[in-house]
């Protein structure tokens, strides 16, 4: 998706250059403010944003992790997808942007085109893997059939069980979107299923030795919780 | 055995039985001649009334016959047991049954004047003519004559003698047996006294000579029972001060240790407390009390209940940082350890707590604690714009001239080691500064699982095969951590091993601890170097250069193991792989 409309929020006017220029190289429309406060006045504006690239220390009386909990509630705003910048690399800090609302997170020093990959995922409609009937999601390697809790890998039937086809489902529901454990348990606890922060990491352990060659799909990420990889 | 030699205070005994001697038969004596002078003088008067009845019978039978006195005198034949004298008013002896003495004058003799006028007396005197102690007796006739009878004592001796060998048989065995049952009693009574004297006995040795003991009477049990005791209060004094010097010397070391220091029995009341306890905790009015409690010093519910759980278990406890917020201003923390207290038998009698001032610590803790983080963003902001700009130049390489592209190839890679070694800089801060691991069980079967799957992704050019044996599925632990250090030795198995090869974990329990072995088949590692491959920036040899790290990720491995109470420890037969051993308490 080309062209799409960026608000960068990142208050070093280094960085929001470099993130400015690598993004209007890739042919998209860039915003890029130094603080949350600036951001808030051109959403006021009523803009349509794509995509945000939000760095978590910001000046100002609201910081990323707050403006993105704001976003989050506001009727605009809540589904479009936020990529948070953050210098805290400590998984905590990380867990935390994520359980805000943020749906990705890339830590300083970042690799460009490492954001460049993570926001051109974040653009891509989810929709565009289902197939249609709106049943189906189709990642080439992979095939889910949503509704009957049948999964494929390489066009041969894999049995799950219930916990595991949820758990496979929300993940490639939203490739790209990193799911902290917390998610997992708020998205999947239900009737016949509980889980823990704990049990999550031994049913995915048990999905990806199920999963085979799938397995690599779903992205462990230390500390923090996983994510699906679309093949981009 | 009712006389036991041994220990009995024979000395003693013999004294008071001489002494009861001294006083006894003198008694006796004196009560012998009292009893024997009142029958004596019994028998005197009985002897002075017959002689006056007898007077009496004659006079009565001289006047009814009217015989004449002279006639009935001249009668009278001598006798040995009596004499008898008629005697004028003037003392003239008119007749004698002793002829020799008529006409002799007897004026001085009292019972004769008594006679004439009372009409009878008696006088008991030595009587010349029976040469021997005599009862005197005169009766009146009328104005001008009295007759006198003279009559010898010695009559009464029969008398006497019986009443002497009645005394003699019968009153001094009587007295000898009192004597002897006396001594018995006394012994009886006192032998008690040789148990006394037995305990004595072991302070008898080397008892020095106390000045106060009369030399004399050194042999005298009770000199020994004096000096014992004065030994024996001599050592009372002399431990006293020995016990009350080394109390002493405790109370100073106790005030003098920089901790503050509180001791209570179960009951929870305090026993003890130094000053620097008393200072920091102890409120004014408590200060005085005599027994204050434990809940007199600490309000907070979490210090309570460690000493609670000491008195109740016997086990020791540590918190660490207590905050103690009502009782102190400004701020301080304190570590905290409690001890049991036991006597011999292990049973608990109180409890010990040891608070440690680390305020200090703590702040300067902080302050490292947000130096890291400072510096990990004001770090991260230039190296992203260095990394972000050179990697555009990079994918711009065709408007810069081709002799220059391996430079910025060099300008890439420096810029990702220094962001890797950073990273894994402020990795090791922020372990080393946790006080204390979130303990949850963790799944060991997922996590190796997951962090196999990750790895084996970055080595899909080696075909290297990662094996598991886990025999150990769970352990407690920090989810987070343990995933680091399973990732950094799987990352570093296969980073290592040839191509085609195969790494191995396994796991088990042994001994109360749990292991979890990662093995390789690399080259292993030469034993010089086995023993600091886990030190800071340690490199074992140029071979190894060519994937180098950081030289922080086993370091990191350490301190996560040691901060999770466990080991770590690496084994290598030069040639043949290295294997690496965590050994975990099983909490």
């Amino acid at each position: 998706m080309k062209n799409a409309q960026i608000l960068v929020i990142e208050d070093e006017l280094d960085i929001r250059d470099l993130i400015s220029f690598q993004l209007k190289s890739e042919g998209h429309n860039v915003i890029a403010v130094e603080s949350a406060d600036k951001a808030v006045s051109i959403l006021e504006r009523g803009e349509k944003i794509d995509v945000f690239i939000i760095d978590w220390m910001l000046p100002g009386s609201m910081n990323g992790l707050e403006f993105t909990k704001k976003l989050r509630s506001h009727k605009s705003y809540k589904e479009t997808p936020v990529i948070m910048i953050t210098a805290l690399t400590q998984p905590d800090n990380i867990v935390a942007g994520l359980d805000a609302g943020a749906d990705d997170y890339i830590t300083k020093p970042f690799d460009l085109n490492v954001l460049q990959a993570r926001v051109r995922v974040q653009l891509r409609d989810a929709a565009a893997n289902i197939k249609a009937g709106g049943d189906m999601l189709d990642f080439g390697l992979m095939k889910l059939e949503i509704s009957k809790c049948r999964v494929w890998v390489k066009n041969e039937e894999v049995i799950l069980t219930s916990t595991e086809f949820k758990i496979l489902s929300l993940l490639a529901g939203k490739p790209g979107h990193v799911f902290t454990r917390e998610q997992f348990i708020n998205n999947i606890q239900g009737e016949n299923i509980f889980v823990t922060g704990r049990t999550i990491d031994t049913h995915i352990a048990g999905l990806r030795k199920k999963l085979g060659d799938g397995a690599n799909l779903i992205e462990t990420i230390r500390g923090i919780g996983y994510r699906f990889k679309d093949a981009v | 055995m009712p006389f036991e030699k041994k220990g009995y205070p024979w000395f003693f005994f013999l004294r008071i039985a001489r002494l009861a001697l001294i006083v006894f038969l003198p008694t006796l004596f004196l009560m012998l001649f009292f009893y024997r002078s009142s029958y004596k003088e019994g028998l005197i008067d009985q002897m002075t009334i017959q002689i006056k009845e007898n007077l009496e019978t004659t006079k009565f039978t001289v006047e009814n016959g009217k015989l004449d006195w002279m006639n009935w005198c001249k009668n009278l034949h001598p006798d040995e047991s009596a004499r008898y004298s008629l005697i004028t008013r003037d003392g003239t002896i008119l007749c004698d049954t002793e002829q020799k003495k008529i006409n002799q004058n007897v004026n001085d003799k009292t019972e004769i004047e008594a006679a004439f006028d009372h009409g009878f007396d008696t006088a008991i005197r030595q009587s010349d003519f029976f040469k021997t102690q005599s009862v005197f007796a005169a009766i009146k006739i009328n104005d001008n004559l009295a007759l006198r009878k003279i009559t010898p004592i010695s009559s009464m001796r029969d008398n006497m003698g019986r009443f002497d060998r009645i005394l003699f048989f019968r009153i001094v065995p009587f007295g000898i047996i009192s004597y002897l049952l006396f001594l018995l009693f006394f012994y009886q009574a006192t032998r008690p006294l040789g148990n006394i004297l037995a305990k004595v006995e072991k302070y008898k040795e080397d008892i020095p000579f106390n000045q106060s003991i009369d030399f004399h009477y050194s042999k005298n049990e009770w000199a020994q029972v004096e000096a014992a005791l004065n030994k024996a209060d001599q050592r009372i004094i002399d431990q006293v001060n020995q016990v009350k010097s080394e109390n002493d010397k405790i109370a100073a070391i106790l005030e003098s240790i920089y901790d503050d220091i509180i001791a209570i029995d179960t009951f929870e009341t305090v026993l003890f407390y130094n000053s620097n306890f008393k200072k920091n905790f102890m409120r004014e009015k408590n200060v005085g009390e005599i027994l204050p409690k434990l809940w007199h010093t600490f309000s907070d519910e979490e210090t309570l209940v460690a000493f609670r759980k000491v008195l109740k278990d016997g086990t020791t406890i540590s918190l660490k940082s207590l905050n103690f917020l009502s009782s102190l201003r400004p701020e301080r923390f304190f570590d905290l350890t409690v001890t049991p207290l036991k006597d011999a038998d292990g049973k608990i009698t109180g409890a010990l707590g040891v608070l440690y001032d680390v305020t200090d610590f703590k702040l300067t803790e902080q302050m490292r604690v947000d130096f890291v983080a400072n510096v990990s963003h004001e770090i991260r902001t230039p190296l992203t714009s260095i990394k972000g700009y050179t990697q555009i130049i990079q994918n711009n390489r065709e408007k810069i001239p081709l002799e220059l592209h391996a430079f910025l190839e060099k300008i890439l890679s420096n810029t990702e080691r220094m962001i890797s070694l950073f990273s894994d800089l402020l990795n090791l801060s922020v372990i080393e500064s946790k006080n204390a691991i979130r303990f949850e069980e963790l799944s060991l079967t997922g996590l190796i699982e997951t962090v196999s799957e990750n790895i084996k992704t970055n080595y899909t050019n080696k075909s290297i095969k990662i094996e598991n044996d886990l025999k150990l599925e769970t352990i407690k632990g920090d989810q987070r951590l343990m995933e680091q250090v399973i990732s950094n030795l799987v990352d570093n198995a296969c980073k290592y091993s040839g191509e085609n090869t195969s790494v191995k974990i396994t796991s088990f329990k042994k001994n109360g601890f749990g292991y979890i072995v990662i093995a390789d088949n690399g080259p292993g590692i030469s034993k010089e170097h086995l023993q600091r491959i886990f030190e800071r920036f340690y490199r074992v040899d140029s071979s190894r250069e060519a994937s180098r790290g950081t030289g922080l990720g086993l370091s990191i491995v350490k301190h996560i193991i040691t901060k999770h109470g466990g080991k770590i420890w690496a084994e290598s037969e030069d040639s043949k792989g290295t294997t690496f051993v965590i050994e975990l308490p099983i909490v």
